[in-house]
């Protein structure tokens, strides 16, 4: 429950912290921290445009892609605390509710029959598919580091101070997953948010046609989405032993510096080109694939 | 034509009510059935029910579906045809049951047949069209191969133990080279169940038979090849080799048969490509238990069959949804071709639901059925990852990654067949003009999709009740934390289902009032409203076939434009794409052996002249080698 | 055909030979079969007895010199088209054939050029007769007129076959407002110079300066040399500005947000030095025929070089960050790649030639005022693609910068005459030339006079006019994904090439 809570606090200032860092390094102030929940809160009052060519699928993607996000972050545990719904092998749910999020939102773009939309989803289910090999070898090598299979046993035994064998391998996993989660929520060095153009962008273009209540939804989602990733992160810090509230303080450092860090990459360097992409992502699976040795020699099932 | 299939029908219905009787005690009171008729057994043990009550409900759901479909069947059909297409009908429902039922290698061999025959007699339901009758021909072609393979191993077995029952075909096996006796049998199985590299009829069959006998194809018919390497499988007491094998080939298969998917255009063959694909994680999966049995890991065993039992009745319905589906598309629309698709979900909401539907069950997405039955699978790829030998749990992560990236191919493949084909706008007249046909064509649908979205949210349930299965494949009881789990991802599906439900109703509320506009979609101020803006079945798989260059065959005839060609004149652009396997290999291979029996036919000069120094030619060898003392 | 050596030029209409239609293009042929060195200036119709009178202005860079020729077409006479053999041609053909009708029998190219409804033809925009890939398995991408960035309208028409684009056709002329025809309405010096800086926004100074060139010799009057002194200072600084602006664009393009920022404000001080010079932050009403409104004084002078020190520091900083950047240097380096041949052959101009080793350069090869004794050396580059594009702009801000200081050194060793008075009423049946090396490449005017003195037809070529089509060929089997660098690194001129 207390990560709940945690992921629907962190989505209230997630952007706003990486827009600000993005505008400070920019050399301008920006705009304010919650501008973004200011954008949904007009958004969910307004009325909606809606192309004469979409249908159902178009209208119901961005609720069920949102509820498919919802129950995605009701298998993160907070440390040792369980989960809202936390099962064996929730590992695979999670990453097939955010596979179920996208094929609901490919559908929508398509449902509007418009070229930019479809450049967006074509691309979306490309990089997406792409970068679930990565998540799962990585979680399969936790598992086999820890013993266990769910989200929640998974964090009660495994953080970077448990152990000195495993912070090598909790970095590496930090770092695969962070950059799951940038391309997941469609960031740079795959995707980039802030160019607006229609020929060059991913999740952007492919809600090109949404508008007011649902337009808002989608923002809520991806917002959560970031959230969820940035508890993830968090949970590799949150150490057992800590009382509850220096746990809430690192869970939020935790996610204050992830935003920050995805403000500063933005910043400093260009996007990739698109043809790159899939060579990145595929990068990103041999990390995992190296974490998951790390895994087999450590545990003493690769000799060498 | 339709009188007659309605009889097809009713008869399928007698069969089918008439065996699943049995099949349903054996499930219930784990006691094998067994029946002597002449001086041949047959037995049904609690897998062979299994598969009983998959055929009879694929082939029930056909046959429902049959009956409406063939009466808006645009071409006329002699009395004959009609005839001969409900009897072929009856026939591979028949031969279906008769092949899990059949106790020794004659028998099987029998079924076999007769299922061959009986489906390629309905594939060649539409003869006149070329394609339908190459199609026909190629596939009782390579299901001959096949069935010869079943006839190498009755050579084998009964000249060594006089019998082919297949407890002989145990102890033949216990005492010789398994794999003599397994080879042949597994390439007949591997034939039928599609398996990369037999794969190529499968698509081109599947796309030229009408969409009932498509359904009951991809649905049921081979997964009797699947049927046929678990139980001889099981027969020859499988080694960790074995498994790895049949886990390879299955990974193979479903990341093969999910990427050339996505690079069709004609709906049915993308729809046999995916079915390819399923025959692929089911035929790992069977590895995976395989392998587990090997180590002795019982609980990674379990998880894999109820995988398999899983995925099998999975794809029976949802396959079933699916190729009805593009059935109905094809009667509305005269068309199988995505690019000629495009806006059906206005013209024909009813049978583009149930696509949609179809398609998330198909991708495995969380709420539908494929999500539990690939759940387990997962579960046994995961578990075993974690086990103690490297290379085992190298075996893990292939097949986990294999999973996903099945997974992810699938969203592409079914957003296309989809988006491509039933959203947007239309890409040509056709689907404008289209209509949904009669409610009775969907009610088949919707009873499969009922079923599916029974397994959807209560997994455990159907594990519960087919334990004695799982027990009879693994002889092992199931874990009791398996089945929790299993639980709880039905209710969480449930859950999934009924949020979405709720958070749809609150948003119905928050809009109530506010104004909603209608309006083109966004096309940067240059509104032209033309279909040629969107994209096509061919440039949304563009990307992915480029990555996957290396296991697609797609050719383009495209005449480039010249870098010194300032103003290019109209010309036209065009993809073909082809089986990888088929064009390179088959193709090649059978022309070659086609241009040998050519050349052999020189000697057939019909000059009795030279008939006679063939003779003598012949004679003189025989002699000099005699005298040689070769001979 | 009648060749001068000078430019700006003034010429009687008679003198400028007629020729029978089949004898003028086998001159215009003949001219431009010698190579790279010579391309189409212009072609100018006027109204004749029973037809047009085209007038024919062709460059040649090696000997500095401009030739005219001129032949009469009857109206329903189609005649053939030169486009075939030069495809330079094809603009200015399309331009004859959709203001007045011309025919033409093979024009492999035939298509609006810059009114939203064919104003000759009248076809409706949508019926714009696009390149099509048939077969139904290709699909079009259609952007624009209303764009993502705030750029001008304008429409791209992509065949792409996935991520590949096939071709790219560009339709233009949402932003057409008869600038030539309001120039030649006007009637006094004021609106004339007014209209002339607001053909493109962002060359005010390129425009400005040619139009006042072309009324100062119709009316023979000769500018001070601290007025031409002025100018090249003017049209250097609304160069660099523009150049920084546009590496800034380029950077936001591949999402580099530090250039964007930084470029974005290193352009600010540029174009604030205008506002100090003449009151507008893009040099409108500084440049009148004759003189300069605004003289740039010891003390603007002492301005402009602390600002240009300042600037040079952070530009130097900034561009060599861009360009040791991989990230950046990836997404540029090898990106719509236009070739040396395929630049000469679409005849591009100004800095789309010299990005390709194509040294089309008016400072160079036909110098005018100050520019004379200056001895410019052009900036080129070889690889055609939008790193070469940026370097160049990179590298001619450098080269700006020094040609600015030099200038700046020797203005304040000069002293002022009175700027003469120009008349209202010019040389009667003259057909004067003049161009300027704007940022983009050589912005052409020319102006036709009456035998009253009065302007009968005003002629203007921006630079985009040529290079429009180099951005198509750029695009060309490219990522669709590449087309916004693609087209920020040519950063064409929408209202410039409409009118």
């Amino acid at each position: 429950m207390i990560a709940l809570v945690v992921i629907l606090v962190v989505a209230l200032f997630f952007i706003g912290i990486v827009n600000r860092t993005k505008s400070l390094l920019g050399g301008r102030v920006g705009p304010g921290l919650f501008q973004h929940v200011h954008d949904v809160v007009r958004l969910f009052r307004k009325g909606a445009v809606i192309s004469t060519t979409s249908s159902i699928v178009f209208r119901l993607a961005p609720t069920i892609s949102f509820v498919a996000i919802l129950m995605a972050c009701t298998l993160i545990p907070f440390g040792t605390q369980p989960a809202l719904l936390p099962f064996q092998y929730d590992v695979v749910a999670f990453a097939y509710l955010l596979a179920l999020s996208r094929f609901v939102m490919i559908l929508a773009a398509l449902d509007t029959g418009s070229p930019f939309e479809g450049m967006g989803a074509n691309r979306e289910g490309i990089y997406g598919m792409l970068v679930e090999p990565a998540f799962f070898v990585v979680f399969g090598s936790l598992a086999i580091l820890t013993g266990h299979t769910s989200f929640t046993e998974l964090f009660s035994t495994l953080h970077v101070g448990s152990g000195g064998v495993s912070i090598l391998i909790s970095v590496l996993a930090v770092y695969v997953i962070l950059q799951i989660a940038m391309i997941e929520s469609s960031r740079l060095p795959i995707d980039d948010p802030k160019t607006h153009l229609e020929l060059t962008m991913i999740h952007e273009v492919m809600i090109l046609d949404h508008s007011g209540f649902d337009l808002g939804l989608i923002m809520v989602s991806s917002s959560m989405k970031f959230a969820l990733f940035g508890l993830l992160l968090a949970n590799f810090h949150l150490t057992p032993s800590a009382p509850l509230w220096l746990l809430l303080i690192i869970a939020f450092g935790v996610n204050i510096v992830f935003a920050m860090t995805v403000g500063a990459i933005e910043s400093f360097r260009a996007r990739n080109r698109m043809k790159r992409n899939p060579q990145f992502i595929l990068t990103l699976t041999s990390v995992a694939v190296l974490i998951y040795f790390s895994v087999l020699i450590l545990t003493n099932k690769l000799v060498l | 034509m339709r009188l007659t299939f309605m009889v097809a029908c009713v008869v399928s219905l007698v069969i089918a009510f008439v065996t699943s009787i049995p099949a349903v005690t054996v499930l219930v009171t784990g006691m094998a059935w067994s029946a002597d008729i002449g001086s041949v057994t047959y037995v049904a043990d609690s897998f062979s029910a299994f598969m009983v009550l998959v055929i009879n409900t694929g082939s029930v759901l056909a046959a429902l579906y049959g009956v409406r479909y063939l009466a808006d069947d645009p071409d006329g059909r002699s009395l004959t045809e009609s005839i001969l297409h409900g009897t072929s009908f009856v026939a591979l429902h028949a031969a279906m049951i008769g092949v899990v039922i059949s106790s020794d290698l004659y028998s099987l061999f029998y079924f076999w047949e007769a299922m061959s025959i009986s489906s390629f007699l309905l594939v060649l339901f539409d003869a006149r069209q070329t394609k339908a009758r190459t199609a026909a021909i190629r596939y009782i072609l390579q299901m001959h191969i096949g069935a010869v393979g079943i006839l190498v191993a009755i050579g084998f077995v009964s000249s060594a133990m006089g019998g082919v029952t297949y407890s002989l075909v145990h102890d033949y096996a216990a005492s010789h080279q398994t794999w003599i006796v397994l080879l042949p049998l597994a390439v007949a199985f591997a034939m039928k169940a599609g398996l990369f590299p037999l794969h190529s009829w499968l698509p081109d069959t599947h796309a030229a038979a009408p969409s009932h006998v498509s359904g009951l194809m991809s649905g049921v018919m081979i997964k009797l090849g699947a049927y046929g390497l678990i139980r001889f499988g099981l027969l020859t007491d499988p080694s960790t080799e074995l498994g790895t094998v049949l886990l390879v080939i299955g990974i193979a298969t479903a990341l093969f048969g999910i990427v050339n998917a996505i690079g069709q255009r004609d709906l049915k063959k993308l729809l046999a490509y995916s079915s390819v694909e399923n025959m692929g994680l089911i035929v790992m999966s069977v590895g995976m238990a395989f392998i587990a049995r090997g180590i002795d890991a019982p609980y990674i065993e379990i998880a894999a069959w109820s995988g398999v039992v899983l995925h099998i009745l999975h794809h029976m319905l949802i396959k079933a949804v699916l190729f009805q589906s593009a059935g109905n598309i094809l009667h509305g629309t005269h068309t199988r071709d995505l690019n000629n698709l495009g806006g059906l979900i206005h013209t024909m909401p009813g049978t583009v639901n149930l696509l949609l539907l179809g398609g998330l069950g198909i991708s495995a997405l969380p709420g539908s059925s494929g999500f539990v039955s690939e759940f387990p699978m997962y579960i046994s790829g995961i578990k075993t990852m974690m086990m103690s030998s490297t290379s085992i749990s190298m075996l893990g992560v292939f097949s986990v990654v294999t999973l996903c990236l099945a997974g992810g191919f699938a969203i592409i493949a079914f957003t296309k067949a989809i988006g491509i084909g039933a959203l947007g706008t239309a890409r040509t007249k056709a689907p404008l003009t289209a209509h949904d046909p009669h409610w009775t064509t969907r009610f088949p649908q919707w009873l499969a999709f009922g079923g599916a979205l029974f397994i959807a949210v209560a997994p455990g349930m159907f594990i519960r009740a087919l334990s004695g299965v799982l027990y009879g494949l693994s002889e092992k009881h199931i874990p009791h934390d398996l089945l929790t789990t299993l639980d709880t991802v039905g209710i969480g599906q449930a859950v999934l289902i009924i949020v979405v439900g709720i958070v749809w109703l609150l948003r119905m509320l928050a809009t109530r009032t506010k104004p909603v506009a209608e309006g083109p979609t966004w096309g940067c101020g240059f509104q032209e409203g033309d279909a040629r803006i969107q994209y096509t079945a061919t440039t949304y798989a563009d990307s992915t076939i480029e990555i996957m260059s290396p296991v697609t065959d797609v050719s383009v005839s495209y005449r480039h434009i010249d870098p010194a060609d300032m103003f290019p004149r109209t010309r036209s652009y065009h993809t073909e794409e082809k089986d990888l396997i088929a064009n390179k290999v088959f193709d090649p291979l059978a022309i070659g052996v086609e241009r040998v029996l050519r050349a052999l036919a020189v000697l057939q000069s019909g000059n009795m002249r030279s008939y006679i120094l063939y003779a003598f030619v012949f004679i003189v060898v025989v002699v000099v080698l005699t005298l040689a003392e070769v001979l | 055909m009648i060749t001068i050596h000078h430019l700006p030029l003034a010429v009687r209409l008679d003198e400028i030979p007629v020729v029978s239609v089949e004898e003028a293009f086998a001159c215009i042929n003949q001219y431009l079969r010698v190579g790279q060195s010579r391309h189409v200036f212009h072609m100018v119709a006027l109204p004749h007895t029973d037809g047009h009178r085209v007038i024919t202005v062709l460059a040649d860079d090696h000997t500095h010199s401009v030739s005219l020729t001129s032949c009469i077409v009857r109206t329903g006479n189609p005649v053939p088209s030169l486009t075939p053999s030069n495809a330079q041609m094809h603009i200015f053909e399309r331009d004859l054939w959709e203001r007045y009708g011309l025919e033409f029998t093979d024009h492999p190219w035939c298509k609006p050029v810059r009114f939203p409804v064919d104003s000759f033809h009248r076809k409706g925009i949508d019926d714009y007769p696009f390149f099509r890939l048939e077969g139904g398995e290709s699909h079009e991408v259609g952007v624009g007129p209303i764009h993502a960035g705030v750029i001008e309208p304008g429409h791209f028409r992509f065949q792409c076959t996935g991520e590949d684009v096939v071709h790219l056709e560009i339709k233009l002329g949402y932003q057409h407002r008869d600038v030539e025809g309001e120039l030649e309405r006007a009637r006094t010096l004021q609106r004339r110079s007014v209209l002339a800086e607001s053909i493109a926004g962002d060359t005010t100074i390129g425009h400005a300066w040619a139009h006042a060139m072309a009324i100062e010799v119709l009316t023979e009057q000769q500018c001070d040399p601290i007025t031409e002194h002025e100018r090249v200072i003017a049209l250097e600084l609304e160069r660099m500005a523009i150049h920084v602006g546009d590496l800034g664009a380029l950077s936001l393009d591949v999402a580099w947000q530090l250039g964007s920022s930084y470029f974005g404000a290193l352009r600010t001080p540029l174009i604030n030095f205008f506002q100090l010079w003449c009151g507008n932050r893009f040099g409108k009403g500084l440049i009148r025929p004759g003189r300069n409104r605004f003289p740039l004084d010891e003390e603007r002078r002492k301005a402009m070089r602390l600002m240009l020190a300042q600037f040079e520091k952070k530009f130097t900083l900034l561009a060599n960050e861009m360009f040791s950047l991989p990230s950046v240097v990836a997404r540029f380096e090898g990106t719509g790649v236009v070739t040396h041949d395929q630049v000469a052959a679409i005849g591009a101009v100004g800095m789309s030639a010299r990005m390709s080793g194509l040294g089309r350069d008016i400072r160079r090869s036909h110098p005018h005022g100050s520019y004379r004794a200056l001895d410019h050396v052009s900036v080129i580059e070889h690889g055609g693609d939008v790193l070469a594009r940026a370097a160049v702009r990179r590298r001619e801000v450098d080269a700006s910068m020094r040609r600015i200081r030099i200038v700046l050194n020797e203005l304040s060793e000069m002293s002022g005459s009175d700027a003469p008075t120009v008349p209202s009423t010019f040389t009667p049946n003259t057909l004067a030339i003049s161009a300027v090396e704007a940022w983009r490449g050589e912005v052409v005017h020319v102006a036709v006079t009456d035998q009253d003195g009065q302007i009968q037809a005003y002629r203007i070529k921006d630079p985009s006019m040529h290079n429009w089509f180099a951005l198509a060929l750029a695009v060309r089997n490219n990522e669709i994904s590449d087309f916004p660098i693609c087209n920020k690194s040519f950063d064409l001129s929408y209202c410039g090439h409409d009118l």
